[in-house]
């Protein structure tokens, strides 16, 4: 079920969905909620390896050097420069109770100057949410931090998950952090599969 | 020394100062200070050496050194470099107890572990802003305190505690609290003179550590009794069980203690405020539930480290099921972001 303003509200009042800082009331839409861009950055760049190889079964962290952090204060700008990947959080740090999840999308004023976005997180999440944004305008585009740049939709379900039923990768957290892709599980069994090829 | 060396030493500065140029901070009046330093430097490589004296050659030494000590600290206190939140809390202390905004809290890393202290070498060191004016007419309206922090803990909200403690010491510096203890007590015959360099710098670290477990409790001494356990007196430090025990009998109001009134008296004395409790005991539940703590003012800013202690000492079901690593880092996730919430609230408000 598709949760309206008012009932997100009322869940907010209750602490069942946890938004933190909520700085206007106004961030809570007839439909959803808008969450601000964070204070920290992580910039793709050249790194000196060839590639980020994420089929490297040796490498537990193979994204961290093709990525720079850097830091502004709220009311500064940010730049995105055309083609960046840059990992950037939410300004709210947001917890969900375990039977609604919420899906993000960038708020249409931004889409429009060529930011996208797309998530899902889980219910029985908490941190700040990670936003992956990539530029695909051909201009740079400066986006001041603490600008209301996504909404966030919340839907609620029938039955209650539990977040924390299996191990998490990335658990509270505050600001962005590179892929651990090579962390996943399934590595084991995909490196026992090849092994028995070589 | 001679013209030769001078220049090499400028050529030295020469680069550290272009690149600190780029700096961008938190903080205007750090932008300011690097303007400053990059006008003097300006002024220094435009004179000719072959005209200067021995003397005034070893004076340019002596600038160059200084503007090389300011970039160090600088250099690390970028806004993504420096421990911006724990510095915020700093500043809101620095402003209750001298409050004419002439003193910018200036971190620098530094690769030794449990390498914290706070270093006066610019911050009281009056000859060479004299100098500095007397020659190129230059002013520095601020002064650096300078607080280095081993870099491996820039993130580290439990050891950052020890920052207070820093800070404490620049306070009593400023105001000259152990040092006039040490010489009323010299001129009463309770200590001998010979003494006096020791006395001094155990009643500095007496009053560092009451002033920061004014604003964090027993925090401090979690830390200490860990990186400095059972360590005897040395001509620097009092022992450590002596160190902790004062603490814990300033936090009982042992009011009485001789050293605690001493420095209680001489602080009222000089600085017009008292050493008090200015912290209270927060609820951990927020943490408990992975939710930042909502701060409502600056003695629950300063009192959430205690509350991050307390919550890593106390055993927790949920955190401690995610293994010492996430935990460790939970929790120091959990004391930034309700830092830096306050921060953004309190802007916004303003």
């Amino acid at each position: 079920m598709y949760l309206t303003g008012l009932e997100i509200n009322d869940l907010i009042k209750k602490q069942e969905i946890i938004i933190r800082p909520l700085l206007q009331p106004e961030q809570v839409g007839e439909l959803s909620v808008d969450l601000r861009l964070g204070t920290d950055f992580l910039l793709s760049f050249q790194g000196r390896n060839s590639a980020i190889d994420a089929s490297n079964y040796d490498n537990p962290d193979p994204s961290s050097s093709f990525f720079q952090e850097t830091r502004r204060l709220v009311g500064q700008g940010f730049l995105f420069h055309p083609l960046q990947t840059v990992l950037v959080s939410t300004l709210e740090y947001v917890k969900l109770p375990p039977n609604i999840f919420l899906s993000l999308t960038m708020r249409s004023s931004y889409s429009r100057l060529g930011l996208s976005i797309s998530s899902i997180v889980e219910p029985g999440y908490c941190g700040c949410i990670s936003m992956e944004l990539t530029n695909v305008n051909n201009t740079p585009v400066k986006i001041t931090v603490g600008s209301r740049i996504a909404q966030a939709r919340f839907y609620r379900m029938e039955k209650e998950t539990n977040y924390f039923s299996k191990e998490r990768k990335y658990i509270c957290q505050v600001r962005p952090e590179v892929s651990l892709a090579n962390g996943d599980e399934e590595r084991a069994i995909l490196k026992k599969i090849r092994d028995q090829f070589i | 020394m001679d013209q030769r060396d001078i220049q090499r030493h400028l050529a030295q500065l020469s680069k550290c100062i272009k690149k600190s140029t780029v700096n961008r901070y938190s903080d205007t009046r750090k932008d300011g200070y690097q303007k400053k330093l990059n006008e003097l430097y300006d002024l220094i490589s435009k004179e000719d050496f072959s005209k200067l004296t021995p003397p005034e050659i070893a004076n340019r030494k002596t600038i160059i050194d200084f503007i090389f000590h300011n970039i160090q600290f600088l250099d690390n206190s970028t806004l993504t470099i420096s421990p911006f939140e724990i510095v915020y809390c700093l500043e809101r202390v620095l402003e209750e107890w001298i409050p004419n905004d002439k003193f910018i809290v200036a971190t620098s890393l530094s690769n030794n572990l449990n390498d914290f202290y706070f270093d006066g070498n610019l911050t009281f060191n009056t000859p060479i802003y004299d100098l500095i004016k007397n020659d190129y007419k230059i002013e520095f309206e601020f002064k650096l305190i300078q607080i280095s922090l081993p870099r491996f803990f820039v993130h580290d909200y439990l050891a950052n505690v020890a920052l207070y403690h820093e800070l404490g010491h620049f306070i009593d510096s400023y105001f000259a609290i152990s040092k006039t203890i040490v010489n009323n007590q010299i001129v009463a015959t309770k200590i001998d003179p010979k003494f006096r360099s020791i006395a001094v710098s155990h009643h500095m670290e007496y009053f560092a550590d009451i002033f920061a477990a004014q604003y964090i409790g027993n925090s401090l001494n979690h830390f200490i009794n860990y990186i400095a356990y059972n360590l005897p007196a040395s001509t620097s430090h009092p022992a450590t069980d002596k160190r902790l025990k004062m603490v814990d009998e300033f936090l009982k109001g042992n009011f009485a203690e001789p050293t605690i009134a001493l420095l209680k008296g001489e602080t009222l004395n000089r600085t017009k405020l008292d050493l008090i409790k200015r912290h209270t005991d927060l609820k951990t539940t927020d943490f408990e539930n992975l939710i930042p703590m909502e701060i409502a003012n600056l003695t629950e800013l300063h009192s959430v480290f205690l509350a991050g202690w307390n919550f890593w000492k106390s055993p927790s079901k949920v955190i401690d099921s995610f293994g010492i690593d996430k935990s460790y880092k939970i929790i120091n996730n959990l004391l930034e972001k309700s830092i830096s919430n306050f921060i953004v609230l309190d802007s916004w408000e303003k």
